[in-house]
């Protein structure tokens, strides 16, 4: 279909503009900002080379102009601020984020990169599984109660997600664990560890991992899955009232084929995307969450990285790659809501909502 | 022209129809109660923003980690209440002895000069000691001449303040008289170096070296017969005594010292607080005017466990903070350092033992031989037998150096003072806080006596701080990590060896002393100290000449404390509380009406012209879609300024975007409607048709929209709280739950509930209020949603 093509195309170079002119926003905003830190940054290593350096006056004297324009160099800071953004934003691109200034990957390397991909997988671990258990959860208990609009569990569901809606993930985590952790005891204490297959087996890990998982995964579907099922269920509730459902009740159509056939049909596009739109929006507040249940992910590793270290390279990666996840998720979803909705043109006949 | 009638007439019909949602007029109250809550913050709490940190005055004698007030209602047990006893004048005095006055005193002394020179004690005119030190020529370097030694800041003009990084520049010669290479060696006594150049016959060299001076002081720098005298900071113009750090609160430190200007002009004294890779963590200023002598304390909160350094001037201390754990072998470990303790070659220390005269020098110590360029500790306490202070001064080849005060003879008397306290409570006090304040010619100890009902006395003697002479003013505090602490243990444990069976003790850190004062005295009384009902009298005396005591009271911090209870820094937390509700709606408010402003300007004129418009201002709104928050945030904030009002300018510039999206669909309807058209067709301009027909059908769309906002807007501030990156100048509920979660108060249920709850708490009534007003909205201008 000519017209699918034309919708992919457009959402794809759409994504890419997105990401080029993100990417150019933070690399303006970071070079223009950070200038005196890493000036700063600079001076304090050399600084802290030159204390193991050994060698005449001549030599330290040497050693201390090489090296500071060495890595003036490395930052860029040597250019005119224009040539600096344009620079860097290419280095980004590349995925190429340098190296921490202090931190270290497991195998003792610094580049960033490999930094942060010792503690991603372990976000997208529990916030993939989070998110399948919330949203199907959600969007079941959502249909039930559209179906049954104005009964108690309508009621009572509206109310949840209006209150979950306005709970911050993390501190239900904080409380989550001085009840549950601290005052009873059901689960272990917060620990940046994780387990390894290496130590323990496919079964012990996947054990140990669950337990470990158990009360993060329990808080994070707690606060999303209410608004998820109210969302589900305002959307669907809005169909229910169209009038060719009407006509399909007065034909007599059963009720279940009207609520799983027609309404559902209608209601898939604008349900799944909101679902992804949502789970977006929840990614910064589980990144929180992570530093509360210190589990090691991109947000505890951000914590590290503003808070223990102050490692300038490493809170660039992880904004840029928090930033590429969420251009593609957002993507993804656009595709998926085309792909659903046979309705969706493009062009500005396209209507939104 | 838009008609003030019309909208009137719109507003009325949405209201009328609003009142029917029960639950958006649930919101409504909520979100009105909360405003009251945040307008009357500054009158509730005045000056809380700017004071929220742990070391403000103002938290001072709260108790700490206190449940609120009312769980006295709802439970049981009975807690005692904060309780201030004041001291109601009266003064108990008796005379011990007499007393000769004595003042220890010790200041560096740099001799420059070749020669004998003369160190002199003197009183008036009067010489009590004299003593002579030698001073030598340096050993040059044979055959090497040295000259331009200079030495200066390597960056920045001065020395004002250690650290400072210096460069040494020096030109040598050799003067190849004969044909071997010489070695000369950079040395500044007390410092490390290891700099050294090796010159060939004939040639001459220019040298560079750096040095990085860490504490205050008068240096030299010596490289062959060359000196040169530099003085960092305050260098011995400002004496510290009695410098302290203890471990006051989990990760908490706090520093006391005396400092005295001994020169007679004003001198400005820093501390800094370093970790242990030397980063300084914070730097607090100090300035005293000609002569004068302060007593200063200084709390910081340090967000990790470590070792962290302490220097004031010319001295430097270390502590060593772990999070509490009944493992820990060790208590907090304090070491001091100072770098003018180096061994002297030769040195007369005199100890001249009781003379019959009216003022003399008792011990004094100074080297008889120096080398020029040194910098020589001199030690020296004098003794006072006449009934006046007295001024004694220290000359140095008849300049005079420093100037001492030495303390009256006299009856020494101990004067006692007391308070009453009715202890009647299941809970007993947190801590007690004694403060007095006053004048005397002499003053010297303190002791603390504490008599309980059962007759029982326990004794606090508190450290001998030596002479003073000033005016006082002292703080002594019983709390779980203070110093006192140990002697109360102590006491409990004699008796507990001499009159009970137990052997075996709990370490002292897990003893907090006011259990124990309070406790009834049996078995138990280590262990699990029962509270023991009735009068307790406490007494606190000064021993000294002619003691005046201005002011005193004693505060038994109460076991419950204010309407949301006090965090483990004794702040209040509804206090802060109160201020998280005005900035949180602050930030939210400000974010929500820029909304409104910009996503009806931009959705309206998107749907009013349509075509070409309506294309490109949809993509640059889809463009605008696809842009994360978060990155953002992280990078502005951190690199940038964490201010509240740039967070609440990157909300406001981009969070329209959705609501846009929302009222340009709405607004397409709008303009289809016919009697918009209609307007059209009679010639109304496209401005007025937007202001008067289309606005007022949209605006409670995007108040709607803006509604739901809010609580967005609120959580997302409170949550750069715990990545570091709220605003550090105020205070907001992610402020208080990111202490919170720093300080670990999630794994003391007990103490801290009450802390982590409330917070949430208000983000919750704010969020719900604003989500049920909004949804009330869309409610009645969306018949769709109508549902009851």
């Amino acid at each position: 279909m000519p017209a699918s093509w034309k919708y992919f195309a457009l959402r794809t170079f759409n994504m890419v503009l997105v990401l080029v002119i993100v990417v150019f926003i933070l690399s303006a905003s970071f070079s223009t900002m950070a200038e005196r830190e890493l000036e700063v940054m600079v001076q304090q290593q050399v600084r802290g080379e030159l204390q193991e350096f050994e060698g005449s006056p001549d030599e330290v004297r040497s050693y201390r102009e090489n090296r500071t324009q060495q890595l003036r160099e490395r930052y860029n800071l040597h250019l005119p601020r224009s040539q600096r953004i344009f620079y860097s934003a290419y280095d980004v691109l590349r995925f190429d984020f340098g190296r921490a200034q202090q931190m270290t990957a497991a195998d003792g390397s610094s580049d960033v990169t490999s930094i942060i991909m010792e503690y991603l997988p372990n976000t997208i671990l529990l916030f993939t599984t989070a998110a399948v258990i919330y949203t199907a959860l959600g969007i079941a208990v959502g249909l039930k109660a559209a179906q049954k609009a104005g009964s108690k569990l309508d009621k009572f569901l509206s109310l949840f997600g209006m209150t979950a809606s306005s709970m911050p993930m993390w501190w239900v985590g904080m409380l989550a664990i001085l009840v549950f952790v601290y005052e009873f005891g059901w689960f272990p204490r917060p620990d940046p560890s994780f387990p390894r297959v290496e130590n323990l087996g496919y079964l012990g890990f996947l054990q140990e991992l669950l337990v470990k998982m158990a009360l993060p995964l329990i808080t994070i579907v707690f606060v999303l899955f209410g608004g998820r099922a109210w969302v589900t269920r305002n959307i669907v509730t809005g169909i229910l009232q169209d009038d060719y459902i009407m006509a399909a009740r007065a034909k007599g159509v059963p009720e279940r084929k009207v609520i799983y056939g027609h309404t559902l049909k209608t209601a898939a596009p604008p349900v799944v995307t909101s679902a992804i739109m949502s789970l977006l929006m929840s990614v910064g507040g589980a990144m929180i969450s992570e530093i509360v249940f210190a589990w090691p992910g991109m947000g505890y590793l951000l914590r590290l990285a503003i808070f223990v270290y102050t490692d300038v390279p490493v809170i660039l990666g992880i904004s840029f790659i928090t930033a590429f996840l969420y251009i593609f998720g957002y993507y993804i979803a656009d595709l998926i809501y085309g792909f659903l909705d046979p309705r969706v043109e493009v062009g500005a006949q396209t209507k939104t909502g | 022209m838009v008609r003030w009638e019309d909208i009137k007439a719109d507003v009325k019909e949405v209201l009328g129809e609003f009142k029917q949602h029960k639950i958006g007029l649930i919101g409504v109250g909520l979100i009105g109660f909360m405003v009251v809550m945040g307008l009357l913050a500054p009158f509730v709490a005045p000056g809380v923003a700017d004071e929220w940190s742990p070391a403000a005055d103002r938290w001072q004698a709260n108790p700490r980690s206190s449940p609120p007030v009312w769980v006295d209602w709802i439970t049981r047990d009975d807690y005692s209440r904060h309780t201030v006893v004041d001291w109601d004048g009266e003064k108990e005095s008796q005379s011990l002895y007499r007393a000769t006055g004595s003042t220890s005193f010790r200041t560096e002394v740099p001799f420059n000069e070749v020669g004998n020179s003369t160190l002199e004690i003197m009183h008036g005119d009067e010489v009590l000691y004299n003593h002579t030190v030698v001073v030598e020529e340096r050993p040059g370097v044979e055959n090497l001449i040295v000259s331009n030694l200079t030495v200066r800041p390597a960056e920045g003009e001065d020395f004002e303040f250690a650290p400072v990084e210096v460069v040494i520049t020096a030109e040598i010669e050799h003067d190849g008289e004969v044909d071997e290479n010489r070695t000369i060696e950079l040395e500044i006594p007390g410092q490390p170096t290891d700099y050294e150049w090796t010159i060939e016959p004939g040639e001459t060299e220019s040298v560079e070296a750096y040095h990085n001076f860490e504490l205050d002081g008068i240096y030299t720098v010596i490289l062959g017969t060359q000196v040169q005298e530099i003085k960092v900071g305050v260098g011995g113009d400002v004496d510290v005594e009695d410098f302290t750090l203890e471990e006051t609160a989990t990760r908490t430190a706090t520093m006391e010292a005396e400092i005295i200007n001994v020169v007679n002009e004003s001198r400005t004294i820093r501390m800094r607080i370093e970790d242990d890779e030397g980063m300084i963590i914070t730097t607090e200023d100090w300035t005293l005017e000609a002569g004068e002598r302060e007593s200063i304390s200084y709390t910081h909160e340090f967000p990790q466990e470590g070792t962290y350094y302490f220097i004031l001037g010319p001295r430097r201390r270390s502590i060593t903070l772990v999070e509490e754990d009944d493992d820990e072998e060790e208590d907090a470990v304090s070491s001091i350092s100072t770098q003018q303790d180096e061994t002297l070659e030769s040195e007369s220390t005199s100890d001249f033992g009781l003379l019959q005269q009216d003022i003399w020098v008792d011990r004094f110590s100074a080297p008889d031989e120096v080398t020029v360029g040194d910098v020589v500790s001199i030690r020296a306490s004098i003794e006072n037998d006449l009934p006046e202070e007295q001024l004694v001064i220290l000359r140095k080849d008849g300049e005079s150096i420093r100037e001492v005060r030495v303390a009256p003879a006299g009856m020494i008397h101990r004067n006692t003072i007391s308070f009453t306290y009715d202890m009647q409570a299941d809970r007993v006090p947190r801590e007690i806080y004694m403060k007095f304040s006053g004048n005397a010619d002499r003053y010297r100890h303190r002791y603390i006596e504490i008599e309980r009902p059962d007759g029982v006395v326990l004794r606090i003697e508190d450290l001998d701080r030596g002479d003073r002479i000033d005016d006082f003013r002292e703080t002594i505090t019983v709390v779980r990590r203070g110093s006192i602490r140990e002697e109360i243990y102590d006491q409990a444990r004699v008796w507990l060896r001499r009159n009970t069976e137990v052997r075996e003790f709990p370490r002292v850190q897990n003893v907090h002393p006011v259990e124990v004062i309070f406790g009834e005295q049996n078995e138990n009384w280590l262990h699990d100290p029962e509270p023991l009902k009735g009068e307790y009298e406490l007494r606190i005396s000064v021993d000294g000449i002619n003691v005046e005591i201005e002011d005193a009271d004693v505060t038994f911090s109460g076991a419950v404390f204010g309407i949301f209870g006090t965090d483990s820094s004794r702040r209040d937390i509804f206090q802060g509380w109160i201020w998280g509700a005005r900035y949180g709606l602050y930030a939210g408010g400000i974010v929500a009406l820029t909304t409104i402003f910009f996503s009806t300007s931009f959705g309206m004129t998107s749907a009013y012209y349509g075509g070409w418009v309506d294309e490109f201002m949809q993509r640059l709104n889809e463009i605008l879609m696809g842009i994360p928050t978060l990155p953002i945030l992280i990078i502005v904030l951190r690199f940038w300024n964490r201010s509240i009002n740039v967070f609440v300018l990157i909300y406001a510039l981009l969070m329209w975007r959705g609501a846009a999206k929302v009222i340009r669909s709405r607004g397409l309807q709008v303009a289809k409607d016919t009697y918009i058209e209609a307007a059209e067709s009679l010639g109304s301009g496209s401005a007025r048709i937007i202001a008067k027909h289309m606005i007022p059908q949209i605006l409670p769309y995007s108040i709607a929209q803006a509604a739901l906002l809010v609580p967005i807007v609120i959580m997302a501030e409170a949550g750069l709280h715990i990545l570091g990156l709220g605003d550090p100048n105020i205070v907001t509920w992610g402020t208080i739950l990111n202490d919170a979660r720093s300080s670990g108060a999630v794994m003391n249920p007990t103490d801290s509930w009450f802390w982590i709850l409330f917070p949430g708490l208000g983000m919750i009534l704010v969020g719900f209020g604003f989500i049920s007003t909004g949804m009330a909205i869309e409610r009645v201008i969306n018949p769709k949603m109508k549902q009851r």
